[in-house]
């Protein structure tokens, strides 16, 4: 068949196949033409894809062959599109996908722990017996400004009446904003062979225990303590778990296995993302608890250590039983 | 075709061609988005400063999801950001099916590696290395940067000069060449036409004008057109 005849046979098909694309695209308006032929998709798109291939075999003209080629490649974006019903994904993520995932990962959680704990120990332990030695890691500013925070004398703490929802909604912001994004940076640089998380891990491992050793020693117990004791299972576990989704990239670019590094960085990248989501939404949460719970005053400090305690509880058998099958 | 186009064989035997975007024009999409966003940032700063210190909250709660979200969300949904869509870009599985929802947040969250130390270097640096100009989210991702195809109208051509058999068979791609030559004819000069019709006069020993109307001819013939 000649390309004339070809086009003529076939050019009305071709039309009606573009405004379906349209309509499926949203530039045009569904009509009721279109409630009638849209189940018909994937049909034309397959008559569409012969259309192509008998153009290309017979050689007709490069224009029509580029025509061909973009209505069949606008259908296949459409045909094979993904659409997951979000709600209820995200419910089963929560309850049982995101628990179930990082139990598979868990000898990178072992290890992101560990980079973590260790670090935190042993400086937690370190500044508790020795006074000065937080400043062997952070600036005599930094100290000072975290002493500030912290100090039982400061009348901030006990925010005088009015102002107290407003300074935690800021707060609760600036919490977001730090601690979530420390959490993606975390992973992200997993990508740099390991070595970002490894550094985020260990380097906060030290900051975080160092802050709780030094204000023990320094006696600022009562201001201290009571304030993380809320929210410290939430942030620290996903702290863990972000660590643990990088350490998974950095692991995939070092030993790909049997795998081009291309291909086991994409599957690390599909393993991995349940962790940092699942990081994110802890850390997310714990903002929440942050923000205003552990900031609220006037609360007895038996209370808020229960509350601590049983947050650690809770979040450990969510992450260790949840999704599983009895 | 000289364009860097990757090709994918779809499950229905075809090959389908993705034109893939260069780190120049990407790095043009990123910088119209950073100025949307600052305008953004400066417009709400201004808003919420009346706000107190709930106003401060508002705003970091926003700048997170702007630095972090703004582009997943607009991927997913839209194919690209704006600045993007307005470069005539697109970004895509590197199946040339829809960015899901998991590429584009992945891709996004790693976009501060790729950024690494400054400016996108590592991510440059990973492009330039990298057949299919992927940045580092994208190789986790499985994620392309391709070129918007531009809505093709199609018309068959109104073939006017009278059909003239070929005086030897041509192969299939002198005669597709000679198709595409009559296509082009609306967009190229004349003296481009006869230009390149003359590069045939060993062969139809005429040139000029008288060329060009008889490579039409042909073409007509090739093409099926009545007489």
């Amino acid at each position: 068949m000649k390309q004339l005849a070809f086009e003529s046979k076939n050019q009305d098909f071709w039309q009606a196949f573009g405004v379906l694309l349209d309509q499926l695209e949203g530039v045009e308006i569904q009509d009721e033409a279109f409630a009638n032929n849209w189940s018909k998709f994937p049909a034309h798109y397959r008559k569409m894809c012969q259309f192509l291939s008998v153009a290309q075999s017979r050689q007709y003209s490069p224009v029509l062959i580029d025509f061909l080629h973009q209505l069949v490649l606008r259908g296949h974006r459409h045909l094979y599109r993904q659409k997951p019903a979000m709600w209820s994904a995200f419910a089963r993520f929560v309850t049982q996908g995101f628990p179930q995932a990082l139990r598979r990962e868990w000898r990178v959680w072992l290890i992101s722990s560990g980079l973590f704990y260790i670090p935190a120990i042993f400086m937690g332990l370190m500044c508790y017996f020795n006074g000065e030695f937080l400043y062997s890691l952070v600036t005599y500013e930094q100290v000072q400004q975290v002493e500030y925070m912290y100090d039982p004398s400061n009348v901030k703490l006990a925010r005088p009446e009015g102002r107290e929802s407003d300074s935690d909604f800021m707060m609760f912001g600036f919490y977001i904003f730090n601690n979530v994004g420390i959490d993606f940076k975390t992973y992200a640089s997993g990508l740099l062979f390991g070595m970002g998380s490894i550094f985020f891990m260990v380097f906060n491992g030290l900051f975080i225990g160092g802050v709780a050793g030094h204000l023990t020693n320094k006696g600022f117990i009562e201001t201290f303590w009571p304030f993380v004791a809320g929210h410290s299972a939430l942030e620290l576990t996903a702290a863990t778990i972000a660590g643990a989704a990088g350490l998974k990239l950095g692991y995939a670019l070092i030993n790909p296995k049997n795998f081009t590094r291309a291909l086991a960085l994409k599957q690390a990248g599909i393993d991995s993302f349940p962790l940092i989501c699942g990081a994110g939404l802890m850390t997310f949460l714990a903002a929440f608890v942050e923000g205003f719970w552990s900031a609220t005053p006037d609360i007895p400090h038996l209370v808020k250590y229960s509350v601590g305690i049983a947050a650690w509880l809770a979040v450990f058998s969510y992450l260790l039983l949840a999704g599983r099958k009895s | 075709m000289l364009d860097s186009t990757i090709s994918y064989e779809t499950p229905e035997g075809i090959q389908i061609q993705l034109p893939i975007a260069g780190p120049l024009v990407r790095s043009l999409a990123w910088i119209i988005d950073l100025l949307i966003r600052g305008v953004i940032y400066i417009l709400a700063a201004i808003a919420l400063s009346y706000l107190g210190e709930v106003g401060q909250g508002i705003m970091l709660i926003g700048l997170f999801f702007s630095e972090w979200l703004y582009p997943t969300i607009f991927e997913a949904v839209k194919g690209g950001t704006p600045g993007k869509m307005l470069m005539g870009l697109y970004v895509t599985m590197d199946d040339g099916t829809a960015l899901t929802w998991q590429a584009s947040l992945t891709r996004n969250l790693l976009r501060v590696v790729d950024f690494f130390p400054f400016f996108y270097i590592t991510g440059l640096i990973c492009v330039l290395c990298n057949a299919q100009f992927k940045r580092l989210g994208d190789l986790v991702a499985g994620s392309l940067v391709v070129y918007k195809e531009e809505d093709k109208q199609f018309n068959s051509v109104d073939v006017t000069h009278t059909p003239r058999a070929l005086p030897f068979p041509f192969s299939a791609g002198e005669q597709r060449t000679l198709l595409h030559f009559q296509d082009r004819q609306q967009d190229i000069s004349k003296g481009r036409q006869v230009e390149l019709a003359n590069i045939l006069e060993p062969v139809i020993n005429c040139k000029d004008q008288a060329a060009v109307d008889l490579l039409n001819e042909y073409a007509a013939w090739v093409r099926g057109a009545d007489k």
